[in-house]
């Protein structure tokens, strides 16, 4: 027997596969064998996957640490005015426009700032680039994190808290613990955004080839260069990359819920 | 019941206003001047002046020139489109989608330092060699990166320079001029007219034949206002001295 689909339905089939779907298969659709070879022989292609792996992940890293202290105010300081203006900015950089993001970046730890650190301070580095990446994601780990504190017993703290662990002491063996698998899905989201990064990365990091150059750059100068098969490869290669990204996500949340249900 | 008198009332009021507004402007349509963002400082004066002498009103959209060649070419209405790149008015022409065009104003690119790129000693190309020198040059792949490609290669320091002291590729020649006039650079290559807006003074300047031909042009759009946009873009090529002030010079 066969359900009568619901309006809802109806609507959602088509638009979901005209509007999320079908562009990503029409880079798919666009490869051509030349296009690959191309993309897969640019050493350039190679050394800016290498710095997309090595500074995403640098990222991922960093913005999940701080996300953890913004998770300690929000389990026991919540009415500190240190976190309603952390909790004010999570959301900032993501409205941002991300040129203005990397021109902050580079005004603020450009060589005028920072020019004890090296001839352009910490711009136009591996370093700048995981700055960059790391300034817009890690608002995505501060709410993974802050939404997994809500879901811990707040008893189970108290009882931490009665028996004498400071507060920190509480978060630390108790919090960071239960925490656990959600540790890892806000760094996996933090690499993905991180991927995705170019407008940043770029006026910051500097986005030499070979040098300072990751994925989402490389795919945007190709665009420009008009080499568009190299760029539709390239952009293929993220989407694969991407995708893999997101089952891994999937199995790490999917193993959380079953460990969370109560055995009957 | 009472509540749908009061829409349809709203609506019919709504309409008749609608259409009040177009009818009059269709009386006195202005004119639509699509032009390159860097255009926008001497192209206001010309506008101003133009209404002034022809009482021809003028409505300028400032844009990069390829996302306004595209708008274009994607038939948002226009009359006159003012390309800081000659390739979008050729694509344009390759497409009959013009009547008329001109080549007008022909800029150059130039070598700029930032104040610690004087301290440095940055006076001619040659000194970029000099170590620990940080400079900027656009992304091959943006115009302005494929013009300054042209002068480091017809001056023979794309290799010199390869070793490191292009410390950031941006993209737009904006960024270019922002990294050197914030000093987070000592130097970088920007259009005549880039430099001239950002308050730059250029301290080597470079021919045509070493960068590549760089020309900003007129089409008048087919299917627009055709005369009045003749008679703006005749004005403009009368009234050129405007853009020498900023860097510019006159396509010869």
């Amino acid at each position: 027997m066969h359900k009568k689909p619901s309006t809802i339905e109806i609507l959602f089939i088509p638009a979901f596969f005209l509007l999320i779907l079908y562009p990503i298969c029409a880079i798919l659709f666009h490869l051509t064998p030349e296009g690959i070879v191309t993309t897969i022989s640019d050493p350039l292609f190679w050394s800016s996957f290498k710095n997309t792996l090595i500074t995403a992940f640098g990222a991922a890293i960093l913005a999940t640490l701080l996300a953890l202290g913004f998770g300690y105010y929000h389990m026991f300081n919540r009415d500190s005015i240190m976190y309603r203006i952390a909790d004010l900015f999570n959301d900032l950089p993501i409205a941002l426009p991300h040129t203005v993001a990397g021109l902050a970046l580079l005004l603020a730890f450009g060589r005028k700032a920072f020019g004890f650190a090296g001839s352009t301070g910490l711009a136009f580095t591996v370093l700048a680039v995981t700055l960059a990446m790391f300034f817009v994601s890690y608002p995505l780990a501060a709410r993974t994190i802050a939404s997994s504190v809500d879901e811990i017993d707040r008893e189970i703290i108290d009882v931490a808290r009665t028996l004498g662990d400071s507060e920190g002491k509480a978060y630390v063996r108790i919090v960071l613990p239960l925490l656990g698998e959600s540790l890892i899905s806000s760094m996996v989201l933090c690499f993905s955004r991180s991927l995705s990064e170019f407008a940043a990365v770029i006026m910051f990091g500097g986005n030499v080839p070979g040098m300072t150059q990751v994925l989402a750059s490389y795919v945007f100068t190709k665009v420009e260069e008009g080499q568009i098969d190299a760029a539709v490869s390239a952009s293929a290669f993220c989407i694969l990359l991407s995708i893999m990204l997101v089952i891994i996500l999937r199995i790490l949340t999917r193993r959380r819920h079953v460990r969370g249900r109560k055995p009957a | 019941m009472n509540y749908k008198i009061g829409i349809t009332a709203c609506l019919v009021i709504g309409i008749t206003f609608l259409c009040g507004c177009t009818s009059t402007t269709e009386e006195v349509q202005p004119l639509l001047v699509y032009a390159g963002a860097g255009l926008k400082v001497p192209l206001d004066v010309n506008i101003a002046g133009f209404t002034q002498e022809t009482g021809i009103q003028v409505i300028p959209n400032y844009g990069p020139s390829g996302g306004l060649y595209a708008q274009i070419n994607e038939g948002q209405p226009a009359d006159v489109f003012f390309s800081a790149d000659w390739k979008f008015i050729e694509k344009l022409e390759d497409d009959g989608k013009l009547t008329d065009s001109i080549k007008l104003l022909e800029d150059n690119i130039v070598l700029v330092r930032s104040k610690t790129g004087e301290e440095k000693g940055i006076e001619k190309i040659q000194d970029l060699v000099k170590p620990d020198i940080s400079i900027a040059v656009a992304d091959p792949g943006a115009p302005i990166g494929q013009y300054s490609q042209n002068v480091l290669d017809s001056t023979g320091m794309t290799e010199a320079l390869s070793q490191g002291a292009i410390k950031a590729r941006p993209s737009t020649v904006n960024q270019v001029a922002l990294m050197v006039e914030k000093d987070e650079v000592d130097a970088g290559f920007l259009y005549s007219s880039t430099a001239s807006l950002y308050n730059l003074t250029p301290v080597q300047r470079f021919d045509t034949t070493q960068s590549g031909e760089i020309v900003f042009g007129i089409g008048i759009i087919k299917g627009g206002d055709e005369k009045r946009a003749k008679e703006f873009t005749d004005y403009l090529d009368k009234h050129t001295d405007e853009y020498m002030k900023y860097g510019w010079t006159r396509y010869a």
